[in-house]
């Protein structure tokens, strides 16, 4: 079955998204040799745990991993670990590595995404990014024994950190280019009611500015801002999003703007697909494009693409979802939520701050958002199928 | 199959209850209640779907 010259399938990226496709390619009959290429020096692990449970000191690291070696194994991967691909040859379908030249016949395109940082501050020992378990587990360190710290960016995993700060009894300071915080998928409908949490927990605020420049000290770092203020901590937590890793794909021919773009199968190319955080995958529904940087949906295309190789069947349309914990609120959406219609509420009461609520757009829900309320979320779900 | 489900990591989502009922449920915080460990064979194939759609990958299955 298997033979040595037999390229078989290539997956770049030992992603949960990359992972996940090689498993749908089994469970769905796919017989053909799978390689599997991982830059970091990890088996693949689940992220969202990183600012929640590792960063908070519940989990060790060995926690987030997503399935034991020996699962491996059963899958048949040839794993090449610590190995990065430098560059995509379509026309002679193979990708140059650092380590090796690999053949493919079918290639997923799985390396995800970076985290950002601010321009000036790389080399700065006291300010963090949080994307990997390496930095999950350096910041936890960082943490120890400090008074303040500053958190660049107040969308969800600044949200998540500033509450892990709140528990250690961190005094923190946010400051966020926006005027408010943002989760999301929301549609800004929780701004003012995260914007509380942080107040009532003693976080101060800095919204609407631009950062100036930033400094590093032996007692910690501070950082002008375009209002004329400064802020400082011991340490700074800089959390402003994420760039696909398209790098290699510069000379490929793909469509790379915002990630790799597909349709609505997962293909960019004849033979080639993007699954995860790197991938931007058209919507028949929604009719747009977009890279939708959360786990289920790195886990459903790579469930999808992994089934349309083995069986040429299409999946449908799924719909984006994330969750989160803040300050010890269970939040959980699906789909999105429409900035310009009111909620409706669907479960319980948002002065109790537990209740299921969604936006209706002309007879169709686009959201779902469950605040400490998540049975009654599951339950609700079903509006999303209408 | 034996099916262990670890209630550290859940998060609620109900992703497995919704598309495996007569094995997962939720509690009143919505965390994951095993009905059975044990599956029987024509259920298998729900449990395998639950484990991997779990965005928390608190299902662990033993074949």
């Amino acid at each position: 079955m298997m033979s040595v010259e037999e390229p078989g399938l290539l997956i770049v990226g030992a992603s949960l998204a990359g992972l996940t496709c090689a498993q749908s390619l089994r469970a769905e009959g796919y017989t053909k040799k799978i390689t599997l290429i991982g830059a970091e020096k990890h088996l693949p692990y689940n992220r969202p745990p990183l600012s929640k449970q590792v960063l908070s000191g519940k989990w060790n690291a060995a926690q987030t991993n997503i399935d034991s070696a020996e699962k491996f194994t059963e899958l048949e991967l040839d794993f090449l670990i610590d190995d990065e691909a430098i560059e995509l040859n379509v026309g002679l379908q193979e990708i140059t590595t650092k380590k090796h030249t690999l053949k493919y016949e079918e290639l997923i395109i799985a390396t995800g995404a970076s985290v950002r940082r601010l321009p000036g501050t790389e080399s700065m020992n006291r300010v963090h990014v949080l994307r990997t378990i390496d930095d999950a587990l350096g910041l936890r360190e960082a943490l120890v024994g400090i008074k303040s710290a500053v958190v660049v960016g107040a969308g969800v995993l600044g949200s998540e950190v500033i509450s892990a700060l709140s528990e250690y009894g961190i005094h923190a300071t946010v400051i966020d280019r926006m005027d408010a915080p943002q989760l999301p998928l929301t549609g800004g409908h929780f701004a003012s009611r995260v914007n509380k949490f942080f107040l009532e927990h003693g976080v101060v605020t800095k919204y609407g500015v631009e950062i100036v420049s930033v400094s590093e000290k032996e007692s910690g770092i501070t950082i002008d801002l375009s209002d004329g203020s400064k802020v400082s901590g011991e340490v700074a937590v800089v959390a402003i999003g994420c760039i696909p890793n398209v790098d290699w794909l510069a000379n490929s021919g793909l469509d790379i703007s915002n990630g790799v773009l597909c349709d609505s199968n997962g293909l960019a190319a004849p033979h080639i697909y993007a699954v995860g955080d790197v991938a931007r995958w058209h919507n028949p529904v929604t009719g747009k494009s977009l890279r939708l940087e959360n786990q289920t949906s790195a886990i459903e295309q790579g469930l999808a693409v992994g089934k349309f190789i083995a069986t040429g069947q299409s999946s449908a349309p799924t719909h984006p979802f994330f969750w989160s914990e803040i300050f010890g609120n269970k939040i959980l959406m699906l789909g999105s939520l429409d900035a310009q219609i009111p909620l409706t509420i669907v479960h319980g009461s948002p002065s109790d701050n537990r209740f299921v609520a969604a936006t209706i757009r002309e007879g169709i829900t686009t959201g779902i958002v469950g605040w400490n309320m998540p049975r009654e979320f599951r339950q609700s779900r079903s509006m999303m199928e209408a | 199959m034996k099916i262990r489900v670890d209630r550290d990591a859940c998060i609620g989502a109900g992703q497995c209850a919704l598309v495996a009922g007569s094995i997962f449920d939720q509690d009143d915080d919505g965390l994951v209640v095993l009905l059975t460990d044990t599956p029987s064979d024509e259920y298998v194939a729900f449990a395998r779907k639950a484990a991997t759609l779990c965005p928390a990958k608190a299902i662990a299955l033993e074949e």
